[in-house]
This record gives structure tokens, sequence and C-alpha cells, in this order.
């Protein structure tokens, strides 16, 4: 049967529910995708109070929990906690004064007789010893009525040496590197700060880097030292503070010192000015500190004066370097190159200055003067584990008690482990051949021995800390205790407070 | 207070987070634009020098970064969805786009992917 | 068994000893044998126990008198029913200790005047040297060697002084008389430590008391340790020790306390001290805010459902965690920067009388002195 409507009538009667439908593009954009039409979904009910919860909300009764009122509201001013961390408190009122306690002096840091007892360190110097930050916030200052340190063997051995490198014998002159390292709490920062007070002692002039970790933890800022080195990299910030630490420790000494050499690069220095305001010029303005660093250096480690500024020479004390937390400087600083290369820490001009004193001068020794470079591995400052300046640690003390490098007994790295070839480089120095330049040793820190121990115990005794009788038992207790008398644990035992039954 | 790339900072923010308030900048694109003008990872922004405001400027204003990074991420969805692809349709869906399980755990795709995606 | 090692001494010290009385020989046994040829001058310690030997205190002489005599009836009876018994089980056994164990050569030479000339000159060496020879045969140490050690100086000393009486050794110089003395004083030394009667495996007499905290479980002082737990978040005993030793050390340099005469410290040493023993001085103001008394509260007492408080006495722990606690909480309310010095600051409060936690201590004693009527009564059963 034929149908009475023609096709065109159909598709007419197909255009009109569209009227009553809703638009194609009212209900979505997306409806091209969907297999079933979407004009036939469901319309959706109107939403009541109960469909206002969310998708996959909890439909319990929701009662608020009450909010902790946090009573501390306002934290702490900006830097007063870090000021706390950092501070230093070097006398306890409450403790007693030890009568008859001698002090570091030049007699009393060479007297042999004096070993295992505790000498205070003079209360003028201390100044001297803040400013160049060789005292640490936790190594217990605060509970003694005034700092003192203990008369060690190494320490009286390195007494001898200044004094000898200051003396008129012929060691006079002689240069001492030594890299310090020893087991945690053996007392190593300790034996930098009573290198220290020897140096002040002495008059000579003490450059410090306390936290050696902080040149390389990229907290300090960087610029790329000249365009001809770009991969050299100079730390302005540090080194002012530097020059800063140097000029208010060692007033007295480069105060009396002149300008005597030609310093092209570094206009404001100025013939006859005293050392002590060439380095001001680098605290006052950072961009130039390293060049004044550079020409501060060249005066300290002048032995004449160059011709026509002859008048303004004094010959030059010697020169005493420490730094602490070695270790830091032997892998990758944090700071990133421009290409985003980590950048090696011995390409910091800062760090490779002082590394390359380790080695053998050209023609003359590294300090034409004489003087100190005693290098500490703290462990203080949670420094990094580096294989290879462990091997290289090894290699230092083999190569000063005369083994070949050639030789199968010299300590090499093992196979297949990752070395890194420039801590070697930098810590093979060969025996210098300037007679008064000492080579390059290590020295290793242990425990105290008991006659040692005793009088630092004896010192927490007499301080009002120990209450016990010091004999040989007790000694002998705490000495074992002590891990063989290792000087921090020492210290420990000895403000515990043992209680009788 | 310092200008970078128009926007207002304290002196007391590190350059770093300042840089990364931006869209389209995280910790890796800062710590690379750091090391590129050679500024070390905890500078504030008041201890910057001039020129290494300028230079940064200067280089964030040639990256794709805020609105235009912005416009971009919606033309792709948008491109998606117009030739037709599964990506596009899952976008438009309101649906994970990258093989997700949709049994459960989709809240994320449904709050925010659709064409008009919010960024 | 004490005259079997003074018998040895003899022996040894003495060659003539040796040789009149070969019998003994059957009471010893072969470790002891070595035990006696071991000993020489390097390997002498002092051992803990050096009372082994003569418990009774008895002196050297009186001691070797009794080594002298014979061994007991069935000892030696046994001893040589071995031997013979070892020679008739097997032909090739020797059946005397001497041949068991093979002859010293320096023996055989010390008795033959004849082998001595013609005996290798480090032989010859070895016997004008003297008995003390440095070879050692053994390292080890053993009990009650020192003892026996000064014995055989003793011995010898006194026969080489009667071979000087006789006029047949002129050898007998002046170092011979000093190491008599020498020998004399180390005699006095052993009798003394025998008459001080150690216990057996001590070495040094043992101390009066025993420091409590010397124990490692309780090295902490018991106040120091109930505080450091309950300063204690989250199971960190290390940071709350850490804690704990910066508030003692505030406590050590903190100035002495101007005490508040209304609320005093409980007596005790005073104030100028108190900072030295840091330990005393936190025991001290904690004691002195414990509360004797808590309040319980307990319903149906006074009738009715209202609940009444009951003070309930405390131990002296209890009592001590209740002031730790009101300290902790007081000191939440102060500004300091850390913890530690938040905690100390309200400890020298509590010292000096000006904390609040002085104030909740009369609080509850009020309250405790109003319902101390209800103390004992039961509650009414419904």
């Amino acid at each position: 049967m034929v149908s009475p409507l023609c096709w065109g009538c159909l598709t007419l009667l197909r255009q009109a529910p569209r009227t009553i439908l809703p638009s194609p593009t009212a209900v979505s954009q997306a409806a091209a995708f969907h297999t079933s039409a979407a004009i036939y979904a469901r319309v959706p009910a109107p939403r009541g109070r109960d469909s206002a919860v969310g998708y996959r909300r909890s439909t319990s009764a929701n009662i608020k929990k009450k909010r902790k009122v946090s009573e501390r509201a306002r934290p702490p001013p900006v830097g007063e906690r870090k000021a706390l961390r950092k501070r230093i408190v070097l006398s306890n009122p409450n403790a007693l004064e030890v009568e008859g306690m001698p002090e570091l002096s030049e007699e009393t840091m060479v007297d042999s007789r004096l070993r295992g007892t505790v000498v205070g360190l003079p209360v003028p110097m201390l100044d001297q010893l803040r400013a160049v930050q060789a005292f640490k916030p936790k190594q217990g200052w605060s509970i003694f009525r005034r700092p003192g340190t203990v008369l060690r063997r190494e320490t009286l051995e390195m007494g001898r040496l200044f004094e000898n490198i200051s003396g008129e014998g012929e060691d006079r002159g002689v240069v001492i590197k030594r890299i310090i390292s020893g087991q945690r709490k053996s007392g190593k920062s300790v034996h930098l700060l009573q290198a220290m007070a020897m140096g002040f002692i002495k008059k000579w002039v003490v450059f410090t880097v306390p936290e050696a970790g902080e040149l390389v933890s990229a907290t300090n800022s960087y610029a790329p030292l000249s365009d001809e080195n770009p991969h050299l990299y100079v730390q302005n910030e540090a080194t002012a503070a530097l020059l800063s630490r140097t000029a208010a420790a060692n007033k007295a000494v480069l105060s009396k010192l002149r300008v005597s050499q030609h310093h092209p690069t570094l206009s404001a220095a100025k013939p006859g000015m005293t050392l002590e305001d060439l380095a001001k010029i680098g605290v006052q303005d950072p961009a130039s500190a390293w060049t004044v660093f550079q020409a501060l250096w060249l005066e300290l480690t002048s032995t004449s004066a160059v011709p026509g500024l002859e008048k303004n020479f004094t010959p030059r004390p010697p020169i005493l370097v420490t730094v602490d937390g070695l270790a830091h400087w032997m892998t990758h600083s944090k700071y990133r190159s421009a290409q985003f290369e980590p950048i090696h820490a011995h390409d910091l001009v800062f760090v490779r200055h002082f590394l390359s004193l380790l080695k053998p001068g050209q023609d003359k020794p590294t300090l034409p003067n004489g003087g100190a470079l005693l290098y500490a591995t703290s462990t203080t400052t949670n420094p990094p584990s580096v294989y290879s300046f462990d091997v290289a640690l090894k290699q230092v003390a083999a190569r000063h008690a005369g083994v070949d490098p050639s030789s199968p007994e010299f300590p090499q790295p093992e196979a297949y482990s990752k070395t890194d070839p420039r801590v070697f480089e930098a810590l093979s120095s060969p025996k210098p051949t300037a007679a008064k330049e000492g080579m390059l040793e290590h020295q290793v820190l242990g425990g105290v021995t008991r006659d040692e121990a005793r009088g630092f115990l004896e010192y927490f005794a007499r301080s009002g800390l120990l209450r016990e009788t010091i004999n040989d038992e007790l000694v002998g207790e705490k000495w074992t205790l002590a891990g063989g008398g290792v000087i921090g644990e020492l210290e420990r035992l000895g403000r515990r407070v043992r209680v009788a039954a | 207070m310092v200008f970078i790339l128009g926007v207002n900072f304290p002196e007391r923010n590190l350059v770093k987070k300042a840089l990364q308030s931006f869209f389209g900048i995280g910790n890796d694109t800062s710590a690379r634009l750091l090391a590129r003008f050679h500024i070390h990872p905890t500078c504030k922004v008041g201890e910057l020098a001039n020129k290494q405001v300028l230079d940064l400027t200067a280089a964030l204003s040639d990256m794709k970064i805020e609105n235009d990074l912005r416009r971009q991420i919606l033309e792709d969805i948008k491109r998606l969805k117009e030739t037709g692809t599964i990506r596009g349709r899952r976008h438009a869906l309101g649906l994970p786009v990258r093989g997700q399980r949709t049994r459960t755990q989709i809240k994320t795709a449904i709050k925010l992917n659709r064409i008009e995606r919010r960024l | 068994m004490p005259p079997l090692l003074n018998l040895f001494a003899a022996r040894t010290a003495v060659p003539a000893l040796r040789q009149s009385a070969p019998r003994h020989c059957l009471a010893s046994t072969k470790a002891h044998r070595v035990h006696a040829h071991g000993i020489t001058g390097q390997q002498r310690r002092w051992n803990s126990n050096s009372d082994y030997s003569r418990p009774d205190g008895k002196t050297p002489e009186e001691a070797q008198r009794a080594a002298e005599s014979m061994p007991h009836v069935s000892e030696e009876a046994a001893e040589i029913n071995k031997i013979i018994d070892k020679e008739k089980w097997c032909d090739g056994v020797p059946s005397s200790p001497e041949l068991e164990q093979g002859t010293m050569v320096s023996e055989i030479l010390s008795r033959d005047k004849e082998a001595q000339k013609h005996a290798p000159k480090v032989f010859q060496d070895q016997l004008k040297k003297g008995p003390s020879g440095s070879r050692s045969f053994s390292t080890s140490a053993r009990p009650g060697q020192g003892e026996v050690e000064a014995q055989k100086d003793a011995q010898k000393e006194s026969s080489s002084a009667s071979a000087s009486g006789s006029g047949s050794g002129s050898d007998a110089t002046s170092e011979d008389r000093a190491s008599a003395a020498l020998v004399q004083s180390m005699i006095t030394q052993v009798t003394q430590e025998a008459t001080a009667m150690l216990p057996p495996g001590l070495k040094f007499p043992a101390p009066e008391s025993l420091p409590r905290t010397e124990h490692y479980r309780k090295r902490y002082e018991s106040v120091v340790d109930q505080f450091t737990k309950l300063m204690m978040r989250d199971g960190k005993l290390s940071v709350a020790q850490k804690n704990m030793s910066q508030i003692l050390d505030h406590l050590r340099s903190a100035p002495p306390p101007n005490q508040n005469p209304r609320r005093r410290l409980l007596p005790g040493p005073p104030a100028p001290q108190l900072p030295l023993n840091p330990i005393a001085y936190l025991t001290l103001i904690i004691d002195s805010v414990a509360p004797l008394i808590k309040l319980r509260n307990i319903k149906g007492l006074a009738g009715g459902g209202a609940s009444v408080a009951v003070p309930v006495p405390l131990a002296e722990r209890q009592r001590r965690r209740a002031a730790i606690r009101w300290i902790i909480d007081a000191s939440d309310r102060r500004r300091d920067t850390y913890f530690a010095t938040r905690v100390a600051n309200e400890l020298l409060a509590v010292a000096e009388g000006r904390s609040g936690v002085w104030e909740k201590k009369e609080a509850v004693y009020k309250l405790g002195i109003a319902g101390r009527a209800m103390v004992g009564r039961k509650p009414r059963k419904k």
C-alpha cells in the first residue's frame, strides 16, 4: 500500500517536534559523541535540599569540629631563632671560680709541666676569638665561670712549634701544614681554637674559615670571576666576611703594617695606608672584596718592599690559616653554573686559594714569613663522606712517612670505585724544595691520656660541677666510658650528675 | 618592593619562590633560571642587583608563561576535541584522559576536565 | 688446694728440694707441672682473686711446711695405680711422669756438673743467668701466680743468702739485698691483701654503695626520668632528652632564685647553692608544688545525682606527675622561642613563687578541705 503522504511531507512532519523538544544546543556540545540521543535523556529532577550534597559526600550530620585555638599566634621576630641558635655564652656566674687556674700565655703554652691542666683563655683575647668565630655554640663553654682549654700533648707540641716559628732559632719562619682529623668529639675544633689563641699571643695574623661548609652550600652570592675565566667563581660576600673577621681580630697587628707593594688592579690601595684600612675597603665594598683579599695576601707574604716604598715596610709576621670542615671542599658544591652543571668546590676561587696553600710554593715557601696551615675535618656540620678524600688523606700520611708513591704499599683507591681526581690532585703535595717549608702532614687526634683526663675532670670538680672525689678509679671509669678519653665525651660525663642511692 | 615582570614582590621573599609564583614556572625551571644568572638559591628578592632583575624580567618575557600558556593549553584541548580523538572526548566528558580506571577515584577529573578548563 | 700450689713454689725455687722430695711428683698432675715451670718474671700479673692460695692467712713458712707434708693416702694410692696400670696396658707408654713428659735438659744439667762443662754455650749462659730465664712456657696467666712468684723469689733469696753465708759464693751483692727488701715488701703486701679478704672475683674493694644511677637502665634520676617522659611527644624520647639537658643547663646557669616568703620551696640547700646541683634544684621545685591530694568526683554521696569532690591521697610519683603536668601546661603560655626555655623559665618562676602553678595547688587544697567530710563514705546504692 502506498502511503498517501509523499516523502517530502514526511520530512516536513519530522520537523515538527523540534519546537517542543529542548534545542540541541541547550543539551550539550558533547552530544555528538553519544550513541544514544541526548534528547531522550531523562530531564534531571530539580534538586532538593538532600541532593545538594556533592558527589560521594557523606550525608551524616556534619558538625563542625572545634578548631584548636592557637594561643601562640605570633611567631618570634625574624632572625631571633637563628640568633638564639648561634648564641655563644662563655660564662656561667653560678659556677665556682677555679683558684690558681693558669692563663694561656707565652710561658704556659710551652710548659710541659702543665700538661693535663686546664688553662684559661685570657679575657682580652676573647673578643678576638669571638671575632674569628673560634667558639662553636655546642662546645659547652656556657657551664664554666670562664672559658678554658685543657693542655694536651698535641697542644703543647703545637705551642712549641709556634714558639720556634716566632723565635730566633733556626726554625724561624718555618711553615707547617697539617690536616687534622679524628673521630667525633675528639677536639679538632678546639685544637684550632688553641692554635688561634696561640697565634694571637704570638702576634701572628690569623685567617680563619670557621665553617667551610658555608662556602659551598649555595647560601652566599657568587659570580664568574671574569670574562677570561668563566669557569672560576668568586664569592664576594664570603670574602668580605673573611676580611671583616681578619681586620677585627688582627687589628693590633694589621694597623702597624703599611702597604708597600704595587696593586695595579686596586686603585683604592694607596701606598702607606695601613693593612687594616686596606682590608676595610673590601668590607665596605664587597664587589672588590676578592681583589682586596689578594692585595692583602700579597702584602702579608712579601719579604721586602718594592723599590720606592721601602720606608713603609716593616717585616711581616707569620700567618696562621685555619679551616674547619675541610671535607665540604672535596666534592661538588651546591652552586650551579649557567649551564646548570654543578660547580666543583675547587672552582670557587676562595676555596682554590686556601687549598693551593697546601702545595709547596714555586721558588719560595707558600708563607715566606713562616706560619701554619691547620685544616680540620669537622664533624659538627654534617660533612659529606667523600671516599676520594679518605684515600687522599691516607696517601698524605704515607707520603709523609716516606712511602714512594709508585710502591705497592702506597694507598690506592679500590679498583672500580668512583673517585674524584681533583681531590687527589689537590692533596698530592710532593716534598717541598724550600728548606723552610714543611711537608703536608696528616694529624689524627685521638683520646686524651688518663693523666690529662684527670686534670680535665679535676677542673669540673673544682668548678663545682662534678661532685665526686677524683681518684684513679673514677678517672679510669670515665676515661673508659668516654671511648678511651675522647674529650667531648669526657665533658658530657663530667657534667652528668650522678646521684647516690 | 621589587618589580619582576610587572609584579611587585616584597624584599624578604625568596627569588625562587617569587619566580614560582608565575604560572608555568616550577621548581626545575626556576632553578635553571637562577643558575643562568648566577643567583644562589637562597637569595632574597631584596638582594638582587638591578642588572639581575632586568635579566630575569627579560628572560621571563621571552618565555611562554601566564596567560599565553593558559591559552595554549586550552587551545590544545580544543584541538584534541575537534579532531575527534579519544583524549578530546574524555576531556569533554569530564573523565580521566590517560587511561585511568573510572570505577572509583575520578574526582579530580570530574572537577577539572572540561572543554573550557579552568586553569 | 692451696698446699699443692705452695709445694710447687718450693720445688721450683729450691733445686735441692726438688731432688730430695721426688716422690712428691707422684702427687702432681701434668697441668701442675707445666704450671710450675711456666712461671717467669715477665708473667707476673696480679689477678683479681689474690687470696686464692691462702684463704686462711698463713705465713709463707707455715704454708711451705704444709706443702711438704705428704698428700692424702688415697690420693697417692690412686696416682701409683694409674702409673702402674699404664705400664700394664701397653709397653711403649712411659710409666713415670718424668718419662711421660720428658726431662728438661736444664734440669739434668743442673744436677750433673760434668755435663755442664760440655753443654752448649746457650745452656751455659742460661745457667749462669739463673733460673729466672726470660723464656716463657705459656703466656696465659693463672690464678695465684703472683703469690707463687713472690714465694719463689723469697726461697731463692734465702738459699742465696745461705750460700753466701757458707762462703762458697761471693756474688751476694747489694743488689741482692735490695731485691730482698723488695721481696719482703711484696710478701707483706700479699699478706695484707690476704687479710683484707676480698671476695672472689674482685680486683678492687667493692664500693660501699654503688650509686643507683650507675645502673644503665636507671642512669637518670627518677625525677628527671619522669619529667623527660612527660615532656615526650609522639614517642620521641631523644628529643625530650635533649630538651631535658637544655633545661638542666638553664637551671645551672640561671641566677639563683629570690624566694617569695609566702611561697617558699621545701627546706633544702641555701638558694645560692641550688644552681650547682641542677637535679636537686629540679627535684626541690617539683616537690614543692606537688599536691598531696587529688580530687575525685563521686556521684551520689550527698544524695541525689549531684557529684561531690572528695580528696584522695597521692603517692610520691603521682604527686610529682601532677606537679610536672601543671608546670608543662603553664609553660605553654610563655612566649619564649624554644620549648626547653619555656619550661625552664616556668620552673624558675615556680622557684620564685610567681608561677600560676602555686595557685593551682592552693585551689586543689581548698576544695580538698571543703570535701574532706566525705572521705571514706560510700555512695548510697539505688
